[in-house]
């Protein structure tokens, strides 16, 4: 408990003295209490704008990764050489799956390359921003293919390890494979992964790696906003960046504090 | 006119990696008729249940249902519904829906499926569960759904792979006290599967014996308790009293416990007697009986009725005592043989 | 079935592309647009540029140093928490949480804050200890759940044989747990590997790693060299993860 605490004390005092430098106490920027600061953010449209486009990127890219996933085990849960490839992802560091989605998807990428090929466009300038967008087509790409393995992996765990046996029952009553698919094997899927898809929620709220690649300018994600005020040359803005930085804190408290909810009902169905 | 079997398994084997773990097995049964098939851990008493599910391969024999063979048949079409040691429920759906799942795939007008499923719930007793989720079900609950759900299949064959073994004593007694009663009233054929002799004796109805993958006895329960066909069958049982001794050339058969007349065959064999069999008595002088004598050794409590170990000459057996007898260690009794109830198995 | 093998050769296409155009950019030296292969691959595939190759020397000596530092506070951690009650066992779980799933820019802005007070802001050292708490607490979490397997009867027996803490640590913990602690050790020391928010942000631009110098190639237009980095960034990574799948295999197999 000793080491754990010599280890969270320091986040612990860190996440206080961001709170502290947001209402102006300390910092560099210290002019005594004020609220100035989370005024200054909760009016800013920025602010709101990154929330936004932070939960929808987040959310996308969650619910397409676990489509997949679930949709994988379900038709292809023996073919180990394939499903290792699909892995491979997993050991790709976020800030080279982001590049490789810049090389890959941007105005001077790969399919953009290919669209001149087959003469769909002529030059960069024609094919459509996919990467910094608004939508965060490049970002939500990138992310689905970074968590899709990880939540493979805990769909196929689930798959061996529960489901066989559902599968057997259902047979033997009449079930053909495609009632078992709908019926038996789907739903109890979304269920086993339902923890880890709000741990990858979680841990796409706060992504900076692939937002510093892939995000746009305006709307940008939350990380980059909180960095955006951090790097400010007014230091007055750098305790706005502690309150951001404490929002997208709370964000992720409230995913995990569902995620411990989910995970608590999962097991309490299936014991 | 006969009517058709609902199951019949013809030379049946099955093989794991040129492993065969069930060498020609045949028996048939009909709707109603109860058969369990019992075996030590290894017999291939599940692989040949699984077997019959469709879950696993016949390397041979054939598989037969009201006279369709269905060795080939994938186990969604063949109407034998397979229930799991540790009963499989669907978590994802309550107590109704997973008794509603056989007749949602076959498609079943609603109105139809809550009656029969309200039925089905009266009949294990569980209406008021309807809506429970199964996550919150005790162990003999998560039982009776599993049945009421293979009901609802209305199978040809109910297969269940020691349906009890995880439940604790009390509890095992009254989830079968109530399959058997569901499946009395009306039920498809049911095969059991167990390795507890006991548990095979009081669910009752055929009794076949798989050991090393062979059927070495099939039979009313209380024919192969009294007649073992061979000596593993009776070790299997768990007969205590196996006597060694021979057959003369009039076939009569002598060892410890008297001489047996008319049981035939020659040369050496043993006696098979259950301790019911053998009656602990006061010696007495009347010179009425063709006494067999011999000395306590101890006690053996047990709930249903204490026995007693009996040096008679050279071996120990297991009697039991005449009713209000009082018996202690070192002393000397008498051991009436009932001779109908004994049986003469040749050694070779 | 022939849908299903599209679907799975699409997903296997999706899941190599992008590795594909990154090993095609670091390798061309020249791939002017709108070619779809690369006219000149002159010039070194392996690490070019001292930037390049200090930022690599860097990044590795950090990851060994929070190794190193983090798997034995981890294996302390872990191991009181695995005898701990449930109650405890829950709040500790949740201390080793709280570093690996806050937000980095969120827990690096607040350490850069206490590294200024500390003054080691910008320093090899201030970048270290921040590292070391999100690698401490991912390390922690796998050992614990390594632990929840561990037979803890054997130290006892040991105990009562007259085997003294350091004894059962030497002697039977760490001889069984060997692997593990290795695992541990390359868990914490690719999380520092692969830190980018937390460097920045405590580094202030004067520690300069694998991950700093790929967004600087990358903001300052050489693709080139950022494909390299990420490739560079990729290879501890991918060896780990190529073991674990023997592991695995090795494992299956038995």
């Amino acid at each position: 408990m000793l080491v754990l605490s010599a280890i969270s004390i320091p986040v612990i005092v860190g996440f206080g003295y961001s709170a502290l430098a947001s209402v102006g106490v300390v910092g560099p920027a210290a002019a005594g209490f004020t609220l100035r600061s989370v005024i200054n953010v909760w009016r800013d449209y920025s602010t709101w704008q990154s929330v936004g486009w932070t939960l929808w990127t987040s959310v996308s890219a969650t619910f397409v990764a676990a489509l997949l996933a679930i949709e994988v085990s379900v038709r292809a849960p023996r073919q180990n050489r394939v499903v290792s490839v699909l892995l491979a992802p997993l050991a790709v560091p976020h800030l080279g799956a982001a590049l490789a989605f810049l090389l890959l998807l941007g105005q001077g990428g790969m399919l953009s390359r290919l669209a001149v090929a087959v003469h769909l466009t002529s030059a960069p300038a024609d094919f459509p921003v996919l990467v910094g967008d608004v939508v965060g087509v490049g970002f939500i790409a990138a992310a689905v293919w970074k968590e899709f393995p990880f939540l493979l992996l805990v769909a196929l765990s689930a798959s061996a390890q529960q489901i066989p046996q559902s599968i057997e029952a259902a047979r033997t009553l009449g079930a053909r494979p495609s009632d078992i698919r709908q019926r038996v094997l789907r739903p109890q899927l979304w269920r086993a992964i339902a923890p880890a898809m709000v741990a990858v929620f979680a841990f796409l709220l706060g992504q900076y790696d692939m937002a510093a690649l892939l995000a746009p300018t305006r709307p940008t994600a939350l990380s980059l906003l909180t960095m955006e005020r951090w790097s400010d040359a007014d230091l007055s803005r750098r305790n706005e960046a502690h309150v951001l930085g404490l929002l997208a804190l709370a964000m992720v408290g409230v995913a995990v504090w569902w995620q411990a909810i989910a995970r608590r009902h999962t097991h309490a169905e299936s014991s | 006119m006969t009517t058709l079997a609902a199951l019949e398994v013809q030379c049946a084997e099955i093989q794991y990696d040129r492993n065969v773990v069930v060498h020609d097995v045949s028996f048939n049964l009909h709707a109603g008729q109860r058969l369990v098939i019992a075996g030590p851990s290894g017999s291939g008493k599940s692989s040949l249940l699984r077997a019959i599910a469709g879950l696993v391969p016949l390397s041979n024999g054939r598989i037969i249902m009201r006279g369709v063979d269905v060795t080939h048949l994938e186990p969604e079409r063949r109407g034998a519904v397979y229930l799991h040691q540790v009963p499989v429920l669907f978590p994802h759906l309550d107590v109704f829906e997973n008794i509603a799942f056989p007749m949602r795939i076959r498609k079943i007008a609603t109105p139809t499926v809550t009656d029969r499923v309200m039925t089905l719930l009266e009949r294990v007793r569980m209406p008021e569960l309807a809506r429970r989720r199964v996550g919150a079900l005790s162990g003999g609950q998560r039982h009776r759904v599993a049945l009421a759900r293979a009901l609802a299949a209305n199978p040809e064959v109910l297969l269940l792979d020691e349906p009890f073994s995880a439940l604790d004593p009390t509890l095992r007694r009254e989830v079968r006290a109530d399959v058997l009663r569901v499946l009395d009233a009306n039920g498809p054929a049911a095969i059991f599967v167990t390795h507890d002799i006991d548990e095979a004796v009081a669910i009752g109805g055929r009794l076949g014996i798989l050991i090393d993958g062979r059927l070495r006895q099939c039979d009313a329960a209380a024919h192969v308790l009294a007649r073992p066909s061979s000596l593993d069958v009776a070790h299997l049982l768990g007969i205590p009293n196996i006597i060694h001794g021979t057959s003369d050339a009039l076939g009569d058969f002598q060892c410890a416990l008297g001489r047996f007349a008319g049981w035939g065959g020659a040369g050496a064999g043993v006696l098979v007697a259950r301790p019911l069999a053998l009656r602990v008595a006061e010696i007495d002088n009347d010179g009425v009986h063709d006494a067999v004598h011999g000395v306590v050794v101890r006690l053996l409590p047990q709930v249903a009725g204490d026995l007693v170990v009996v040096r008679v000459n050279e071996i120990e057996v297991i009697a039991t005592p005449a009713p209000g007898m009082y018996i202690e260690s070192g002393q000397h009794v008498r051991i009436d043989v009932d001779a109908l109830s004994v049986h003469c198995l040749p050694t070779a | 079935m022939l849908r299903r093998q599209l679907g799975l050769l699409a997903l296997v296409m999706a899941a190599l592309a992008p590795v594909t155009v990154l090993v095609v950019r670091g390798w061309a030296a020249a791939w002017p647009f709108p070619l779809l292969v690369p006219i000149s691959t002159a010039g070194a595939v392996l690490p070019a540029g001292p930037r390049l190759a200090n930022a690599t020397v860097t990044g590795i000596a950090l990851a060994l140093a929070v190794g190193a530092i983090s798997t034995p506070l981890a294996m302390l951690a872990s191991r009181a928490l695995a005898r701990a009650s449930t109650r405890i066992r829950t709040f500790g779980q949740a201390l080793a949480f709280l570093p690996v799933v806050a937000p980095p820019v969120s827990l690096g802005i607040g350490a850069a804050l206490v590294s200024m007070q500390l003054h080691v802001a910008g320093t090899w050292g201030g970048v270290l200890l921040t590292h070391v708490l999100p690698a401490t607490g991912y390390a922690t979490l796998f050992l614990t759940a390594v632990l929840d397997r561990y037979e803890f009867a054997a130290e006892d027996a040991a105990r009562t044989l007259g085997a003294s803490r350091i004894d059962i640590m030497r002697r039977i913990a760490i001889p069984i747990l060997r692997p593990r602690i290795a695992e541990a050790f390359a868990l914490a020391a690719l999380v520092s590997w692969g830190q980018l928010a937390l460097t920045l942000l405590v580094g202030e631009g004067a520690v300069r790693t694998l991950p700093v110098e790929l967004l600087a190639f990358v903001n300052s237009g050489d693709d080139r060299l950022g494909a390299l980095s990420a490739l560079v960034l990729t290879v501890p990574p991918l060896a780990g993860f190529g073991l674990l799948q023997r592991a695995t295999s090795r494992v299956r197999a038995i």
